[in-house]
């Protein structure tokens, strides 16, 4: 239900979860 | 210094990138943490592209909620070292959110992260987590049991969807996910969904206020037609959770003219941020 991130990803991730294509949750790690 | 995902604004269109930030760029608060996990939620997405006018303030740092360190509090319920857990109070979208390696925030908008979770366990919980898990609550106050009947879970792979499938499904409840992703029902039955249904019939306007009963509760998370829908579709007496509106756009001559009652839950609406109606 849980994926990993880092702050390089949110500005794509945030795009994808406005067109419901994110799957279950997302974690930021913002120390990666 | 920390490093944090800065947005800007120039001529309505947002802009975010990678930024060192000095510590005096931090805005008031009397507890500082190091934060070390944020998620991502629909709220951000709209954040960061900019849509709803959320930020009136920029530049910004996203993030509606965080779990993490505190670094310094002038706050009597924290001290340096305390593990810490925030959600909502509108960070991230009127106040600098957990998409930094430091936030400033008000004592009172923090919890202490519960014993026995990591802070990376907290924020798979989250804001999705802890809306879902009210959504299952308010349905159970009033008055849902597993012998009413399938609850209906609407965006279900979405974060809200995903949990309260699981929590539902845990907790004994016949759960029918609906989902717009063929590619996601697997995922959706591992979760403990007994049926999933594609959303598309729900986004189709309703043909009359009252349908066939068929729903014991449900936690919508979409809004729109798809909540009308539902109301429709609901048994009587029974109650639906709406949680979100990610769809935008609520036909208010559905409203009320359902067999159930509708219950906001995760104290704003995702979508404008503003409080939700309650009854």
């Amino acid at each position: 239900m849980t994926v990993s991130a880092t702050l390089a990803d949110v500005p794509r991730l945030a795009a994808e979860i406005l067109k419901g294509q994110i799957r279950g949750r997302v974690v930021v790690d913002v120390n990666r | 210094m920390f490093r944090a995902l800065l947005l800007d604004e120039t001529g309505g269109t947002v802009t975010a990138s990678i930024r060192e930030l000095d510590d005096s760029t931090l805005p008031d608060g009397n507890v500082r943490v190091a934060v070390e996990y944020t998620t991502i939620n629909y709220k951000d997405g709209l954040v960061i592209s900019g849509g709803g006018g959320l930020v009136k303030r920029w530049p910004h740092v996203p993030g509606i909620d965080f779990a993490g360190t505190v670094q310094m509090s002038e706050h009597s319920a924290y001290r340096v070292g305390d593990k810490v857990v925030l959600t909502g109070w509108r960070v991230g979208e009127v106040q600098w959110g957990g998409c930094a390696q430091k936030a400033s925030v008000n004592g009172y908008q923090l919890v202490p992260l519960p014993a026995g979770l990591s802070t990376r366990q907290a924020m798979a919980v989250g804001t999705a987590g802890l809306t879902a898990m009210l959504a299952v609550m308010a349905l159970e106050a009033h008055g849902l049991t597993p012998a009413a009947g399938e609850v209906l879970v609407t965006g279900a792979a979405g974060g809200v969807g995903s949990v309260a499938t699981a929590v539902l499904a845990k907790c004994g409840y016949r759960v029918v996910a609906s989902s717009g992703r063929a590619q996601t029902h697997e995922y959706l039955k591992g979760l403990g969904a007994a049926s999933v249904i594609d959303r598309s019939p729900f986004a189709e306007p309703a043909k009359r206020p009252l349908e066939s009963e068929r729903w014991a509760g449900c936690i919508d998370s979409v809004g729109g037609n798809t909540l009308a829908r539902v109301l429709a579709q609901t048994k009587y007496g029974c109650s639906v959770a709406a949680v979100g509106a990610a769809h935008r756009s609520l036909d208010p001559s559905a409203q009320g003219s359902a067999h159930g009652e509708t219950r906001s839950d995760d104290g704003e609406c995702d979508a404008c941020g503003r409080a939700p109606a309650r009854r």
